[in-house]
Formats: structure tokens, C-alpha cells, sequence
């Protein structure tokens, strides 16, 4: 039973029968985990609060194969973001980002950029107030490092450049007109002003995506964007900030 | 032993509650067997009758044989105070200590973004409703100090303090018992915060 020691942000957790705690965690090194910590729910418990969502520590796990699931032995806290947990509003953006997160990662598929773009958005979090624009870029970077960047210089069918391309979320990046026949391909219209906001997201670094101030209607349009691309990736509808934050 | 048996079957229903496994279901069929029937028949009843006869008061939402719990039906309890807890089970625990003389209010439930469960869920309405007479001025937020016990607590400040009522918050920090330098920086960041003077 080999012993793992890793950092992680923990995304969230369930209640798992009497007294424990079922954990789900991004490692850096493991990606998305689950473990099963027994005895969490306990007054007297050895892991404190460093099960709580959002909170980055260090945990030292048991591999239990071929069992799925993890043993946390420890767990010390390296950041509590304390502060993020604090603020009604500020909870439900870094949930809405967490549930993104849980829902788009395989399980034991580390991506060190997607742990510190989380790292990123909770260390912003924890001073400013993430605005819903904010938070769709930090959605758009992670689609970046997760594989599913958008290809939007080119047609993705034919590779030439065109000034009215729609984007297609079946294809993951822009179509020209040729190569929709007869509107068969679902597509929808970017604005100039959208592509260019997208582009700058995919170069930036994560720790300056909020530097970028999109107006409000690029960031309705970078939502719909994302609504019509994620429901084709998870092939259900993922639930707007909007519906977290109700 | 026959597996489809009363005695195995009696096994296997007491499973179903937390905290009993196969041993432990086994050890219980066992003594019930050495009861008097009548002890044996006083144990079913008293399951029958809470799954028949118990109800949620209507304004308090804690569990009760009556429309109006004991509680809420009392008249020498402070009216203007109302406790909030997660659960019946917490209003158990508080009524135990004796400290406490205000009213109740069971939300049965907790706001939590990560698994979907919003204000609309939990009974959070009723608890807006019950603020309307005035005669209540303290709200105080009993909700577990976890994420969805501060989401909570959060959101009902937002909501009571603009109508003209005081929200406060239970103490939260250091359990009673243990050695300070074991506690996690969370619980004692929490336990300066909220701080009294002696």
C-alpha cells in the first residue's frame, strides 16, 4: 500500500456514512482525486478544517488499489482561504469555478496549470471580488490547459483564413461558410471583438487573465460561447454563475 | 442459520440504521429474543409511532406529536429570540444544555452551491415569515461551521438584518477540552475573532 504525499486544492466533499468524510481533491501531480477521510465528521478529528472547500494543503494519501478511491492519512493546511469562505458572494463565484473544475477534469489526470490557474483565481478571490467576466475567462484558460482550446485564427475544416467564420462547438473552433453547408453544422456568431478577448485569454499568463476588463456585452457572448461549447462536452447543460448564485 | 428467516431478517432491517453492522444488528437480534414479548412489542411500537405520529410543528419546523411543538407552544420561553439549526437532532442537543429559553427555527437543510441546494430548498421562507410581527429581535445562526453552515449563516444576515433584526452567530473556535497548540489555524483565527472580555 504504497504511501503519497501531494499538495491539493480541495474542490468539495460529501458526507460518507456515520463519521467520514468523502473528499474530492486537484493534485498537481495526481489531478482530480477522491478520498475517503474516516472519522472527519468527528468533533475530535485529526484533520481540523483542512477538509473544507478551497482550502490548498498537503495531504499524504494511501493508494488503495485497485480500489478507486484514496485513504488520506494527513492533511496539514499550507492556505485556508479562510477570507474566500467569509463572503456570501465570493463562495458561490469559487463554487461555480470548483464545480467547472470537477466537472471537466478526468479523474487522475494532473495538469499542473489547471491546479495553479485554481490557485490563481483563489488567491485573486481572497481580495477582490470575482466578477461573473472574470470568472468566464479563468473558465476559458482552463479549457486552454484541459485540451479543448478554441481554434479561432483558421477554418478547422479547410485551414483558410476568412473574415466572417461562425464558431462550431461540435468542431471546437471556427468554420467558414463553405464548409457549413446548407446550415447543417450548428454554429454561432463571435464578434471581432470576442475572438480578440478569447486570443489574449489563451496567451496570458493566469496570473494576468485579470487584467483583461471585458464590457458587458462580450462577456454575454463569451457566455453563450461557453454554454453551447461545454454542453457539448459533458453532453449536458453545466448550470450558469447565475443558477449557483440564486 | 436460515438466511431467509425472521431471525435474519430481523438482522438485516436493524443494519439499515447508522452506526449497526452485521455484529452489532446480530448482538440486538439477540437480546430482543431474550426479551418479554411485551418489551419486544414496546420497542416495534415506539418505532410505528414515530414514523405515524410525528409531524413538523408548523412554525418551528422541529419534529412534534401536535401542530404547535412543545417549544413553541410554551409560554415561558423568550419570544424574542430565535435559534436557527440545520436539524431537529441540533434542537435536541441545544434543549439538553438547559442554557437556552428562546424559540427555535429548523431550516432542514443548508444552502450548498457545490451540491446544487439553494435558499428556495430549505425552509428559510417560513423563517422570514415568522420575523413579521416584530416581536422577535435576535436571530441567532446555529448552523454547523463548516462551508455550508457559513453559506447559510451569510445569507441570512443579508437577508434579516435589513428588517430591522439583530443576526448574531454562535461562538466558534477551540473546543473545550483540548490543548490549544493542537488546534488548526482556522479554528484559532475563528476563536480570536470571536473573543469576550472576561
Amino acid at each position: 500500500m504504497p504511501l503519497i504525499e501531494t499538495d491539493a486544492i480541495v474542490l468539495n466533499s460529501l458526507k460518507l456514512g456515520e463519521a467520514d468524510k468523502l473528499v474530492t481533491f486537484y493534485s498537481p501531480t495526481l489531478g482530480k482525486i477522491k478520498a475517503v477521510a474516516r472519522g472527519a465528521r468527528k468533533v475530535k478529528n485529526k484533520y481540523g478544517s483542512s477538509l473544507e472547500p478551497f482550502t490548498h494543503g498537503h495531504l499524504v494519501i494511501y493508494d488503495k488499489k485497485p480500489q478507486v478511491l484514496y485513504r488520506l492519512f494527513q492533511s496539514d493546511i499550507i492556505e485556508s482561504f479562510q477570507r474566500v469562505r467569509s463572503d456570501y458572494d465570493k463562495i458561490m463565484t469559487t463554487s461555480h469555478f470548483s464545480l467547472f473544475i470537477e466537472a471537466l477534469s478526468p479523474e487522475g489526470d494532473p495538469s499542473v496549470p489547471v491546479f495553479n490557474l485554481f490557485l490563481k483565481l483563489l488567491e485573486y478571490t481572497k481580495v477582490f471580488e470575482a466578477s461573473p467576466g472574470l470568472i468566464n475567462l479563468f473558465k476559458v484558460k482552463f479549457l486552454g490547459y484541459a485540451g479543448y482550446e478554441l481554434l479561432l485564427d483558421r477554418c478547422v475544416k479547410c485551414q483558410s483564413s476568412f473574415p466572417s467564420m461562425r464558431f462550431s462547438p461540435s468542431l471546437g473552433g471556427m468554420v467558414c461558410s463553405p464548409c457549413i453547408p446548407d446550415n447543417a453544422l450548428y454554429s454561432v456568431a463571435i464578434s471581432p471583438a470576442v475572438q480578440s478577448v478569447l486570443k489574449q485569454t489563451f496567451k496570458m499568463d493566469p496570473g494576468l487573465i485579470s487584467r483583461i476588463r471585458p464590457s458587458e456585452e462580450v462577456n454575454k457572448e463569451i457566455s453563450h460561447i461557453l454554454e453551447v461549447f461545454i454542453f457539448h462536452i459533458l453532453g449536458k447543460k453545466f448550470p450558469s454563475l447565475e443558477t449557483t448564485s440564486k | 442459520m436460515d438466511q431467509n428467516g425472521v431471525f435474519a431478517n430481523l438482522i438485516k432491517q436493524l443494519t439499515k440504521l447508522p452506526g449497526v453492522g452485521q455484529k452489532t444488528a446480530q448482538r440486538h437480534a439477540f437480546a430482543i429474543l431474550k426479551m418479554f414479548p411485551q418489551e419486544a412489542r414496546e420497542i416495534g411500537q415506539a418505532i410505528i409511532d414515530i414514523k405515524e405520529r410525528l409531524i413538523f410543528c408548523s412554525k418551528c419546523r422541529n419534529i412534534s406529536e401536535v401542530e404547535l411543538c412543545l417549544i413553541c407552544s410554551d409560554p415561558r420561553r423568550d419570544r424574542t429570540k430565535i435559534l436557527v439549526v440545520e436539524e431537529p437532532s441540533t434542537v435536541y442537543a441545544i434543549e439538553k444544555t438547559g442554557e437556552y429559553r428562546g424559540l427555535y427555527h429548523v431550516l432542514l437543510g443548508v444552502i450548498s452551491p457545490l451540491d446544487g441546494v439553494s435558499p428556495e430548498d430549505i425552509h428559510i421562507k417560513e423563517l422570514i415569515d415568522r420575523l413579521a410581527d416584530h416581536e422577535v429581535k435576535e436571530v441567532i445562526v446555529a448552523t454547523s461551521p463548516n462551508m455550508d453552515g457559513e453559506t447559510t449563516a451569510l445569507y441570512l444576515s443579508k437577508t434579516i438584518r435589513p428588517l430591522g433584526v439583530k443576526v448574531t452567530r454562535i461562538a466558534l473556535g477551540i473546543p473545550v477540552g483540548i490543548d490549544i497548540e493542537y488546534a488548526d489555524e482556522v479554528s484559532l483565527v475563528r476563536s480570536i475573532e470571536g473573543r469576550r472580555e472576561l
